[in-house]
């Protein structure tokens, strides 16, 4: 009866998170010891990471594939793998997505549950609950606080899950999207122990023991970051599988639960004062640091229209991520969301006068850089609340032609030739200004760099098209990642040919939600865990 | 920094007058000792716009501003001007 589960909430959490379907070993064999090790190797790796790993392979597949004795085959035979595995992560996550959408109150096997209808605000009658439901409760609450939402949804999908869950280890198939681990690991059997707790000793004691191991220093970031890692959906139903496949095991870890509650709500203090937290990326002293509030991750949030604050971040974290690990001096130059409006405005002053006056001020956003030296400019562009991107391709000393500027529309909404129109007015004034200079070591030849007026071309890029109307802002990301992995060299005219419709699948640009967000989280977690050092 | 130290009889040099844009091309002018965090215009700005702190960000040259930065640590000059942009969202309100 008395039993008490101490639970090392630290080292539970922050563990590699377990296998989403357990298979108990008293189940009969199933093919899936064979589909294993890969597949759960390849379950461990985050979005991100999975991500990382496709763009690997398709930058080495398009470099060296076609000269491997296989022509490339066992690498894209891995590619497919990751790809699958990608799909089926952006599967569970809109899954998941749809499930939060279920509005309504909801039932569930065991009886009502009152939980969490705010933070703070737990019900003790409410306990009997199971475990996994209330990690995902935790999870979606503490993501989405805001909303004032009953629990139905996560039942729901509690319930989607496990039906088919169930239905999987019936048929025993083997899939590669499937992950089974045979035997239970030694890191969940806390989860599963069966635990009663006397209620009364834990409330009489006062001194909530247990949680105290769970650090409460962690912010509603990396809380519900920690609990969304560790309970993807997928291991609610493996924790409400094994309940019925043997109700001996059968764990209602009451105590967890308080436990779980208590940190919360310690937390809850601490995701006041955090309600406010903001990093600084890449770092605080940088010039070009990017000031990211908490709340900022909002437009990371499903169908959420992304703000010019997560914009500018992946700006910068692409450019961070470039520029040193290359060691070289950065080839590309981003300007921020904000620039493209602020050099429609600054062009278009009517006296000549203020018009140079006007120039030489702007030309303080890219002070210390010559534009012309690089191999790319990208500007992003944000007008009637819909993004799309610029990018000036300079040209190289051997190259017959003057720059090129791209755009590049998810929509095709923006009227290309009019961002032609002002880029073109751009290049023309710094041009002019440093010809009164004379910057030498130009990379564009001489005799191209004398009639560069006339020497700039322009052309509107087929890109592949998003199918929805939010995702347009993580089009544009996914347009400047794209571009800088596969066109590392200054772009040569027939690289134009490479773009269109097929260039990349739509769902590989709306994907970046989850990827931003997961770098975002961890930056937050990171910067919390750095104060509290 | 070296603002404070400038020997300017006339003016004390330990002023500066600044200039906030918005992108509608309002202008408001402040006047801000050299050493006081800039958050102290933000706000002021904020309050006389009747906008919200958080729906705007504040540049200097493109760059944003923290509001615990002073015109001494950005080695702002006299008139310099600070874009005020409200933050972009975008998805595609066709």
């Amino acid at each position: 009866m008395t039993a008490r589960l101490i639970i090392d909430w630290n080292k539970l959490v922050n563990d590699e998170p377990p296998a989403e379907l357990v298979v108990d070993t008293k189940a009969p064999p199933t093919t899936a010891a064979a589909a294993g090790e890969e597949n759960d190797e390849l379950s461990e790796l985050t979005v991100l990471e999975l991500t990382r790993k496709i763009n690997g392979i398709k930058s080495l597949l398009s470099s060296i594939g076609a000269r491997l004795p296989d022509k490339g085959e066992k690498l894209k035979a891995r590619l497919k793998k990751y790809e699958d595995e990608f799909e089926r992560k952006l599967l569970l996550h809109s899954e998941k997505i749809t499930s939060d959408k279920c509005g309504s109150l909801g039932r569930h096997h065991s009886g009502s549950i009152g939980a969490a209808n705010d933070l703070g605000q737990w019900s003790p009658e409410s306990a009997p609950l199971l475990q996994s439901a209330f990690a995902v409760c935790v999870e979606n609450k503490l993501e989405e606080k805001a909303r004032s939402k009953t629990a139905s949804g996560f039942q729901n999908e509690l319930h989607a899950l496990n039906t088919c869950g169930r239905k999987r280890t019936l048929t025993g198939q083997s899939s590669p999207t499937r992950r089974l681990k045979t035997a239970l690991p030694s890191r969940e059997t806390p989860f599963k122990f069966p635990v009663k707790i006397d209620e009364r000793g834990f409330y009489s004691d006062g001194k909530r023991r247990d949680s105290s191991t769970f650090s409460p220093r962690y912010s509603e970031g990396s809380f519900s970051s920690l609990f969304m890692k560790k309970w993807k959906p997928s291991q609610a139903h493996s924790a409400f599988t094994s309940r019925h496949a043997n109700d001996k095991d059968v764990v209602l870890v009451d105590e967890e639960i308080h436990d779980v509650v208590d940190s919360r709500q310690q937390a809850y203090h601490v995701v006041e004062s955090t309600k406010t937290a903001k990093i600084y990326y890449p770092s605080r002293e940088d010039p070009e640091a990017v000031e990211i509030h908490y709340s900022d991750m909002g437009s990371l949030a499903p169908e959420a229209y992304l703000s010019s604050t997560i914009m500018n971040f992946y700006i910068q974290y692409l450019q961070q991520r470039k520029s040193p690990a290359d060691g070289e001096r950065c080839e590309y130059h981003f300007f921020n969301t904000y620039f493209y409006n602020k050099l429609k405005k600054a062009n278009f002053s009517k006296q000549q006068n203020d018009k140079e006056d006007s120039f030489v001020k702007l030309r303080r956003w890219w002070k210390g850089v010559n534009i012309f030296e690089k191999a790319y400019i990208f500007i992003p562009i944000h007008e009637d609340a819909h993004w799309s991107l610029i990018i000036i391709c300079i040209p190289d000393k051997e190259d017959q032609w003057g720059p090129i500027i791209l755009h590049l529309d998810s929509l095709g909404l923006h009227c290309s030739s009019s961002l032609f129109g002002t880029i073109k007015k751009f290049l023309k004034e710094e041009w002019k200004f440093l010809r009164q200079e004379a910057v030498p070591g130009l990379p564009i030849a001489d005799k191209i760099w004398e009639n560069l007026l006339g020497r700039i071309d322009d052309k509107i890029i087929e890109v592949p098209q998003q199918r929805n109307d939010f995702d347009c802002g993580l089009f544009v990301l996914f347009f400047m990642e794209r571009f800088i992995i596969e066109f590392k060299e200054r772009l040569k005219k027939e690289d134009l040919t490479k773009f269109g419709s097929k260039w990349f699948r739509p769902k590989e640009a709306s994907g970046m939600r989850l990827i931003i967000h997961d770098i975002l989280e961890e930056k937050f977690k990171n910067s919390i865990d750095e104060c509290h050092l | 920094m070296s603002g404070v130290t400038q020997e300017d009889d006339k003016k004390p040099a330990d002023h500066i007058n600044l200039k906030v844009k918005s992108q509608d091309g309002n202008e408001v002018f402040f006047r801000i000792k050299r050493s006081t965090q800039l958050k102290k215009l933000m706000n002021a700005y904020c309050d006389r716009q009747s906008i919200d702190l958080n729906a705007i960000a504040f540049l200097f040259d493109g760059r944003r501003l923290r509001p615990d930065q002073t015109p001494d640590e950005l080695e702002m000059d006299e008139g310099d001007e600070i874009d005020a942009m409200l933050h972009q969202t975008g998805g595609s309100l066709a």
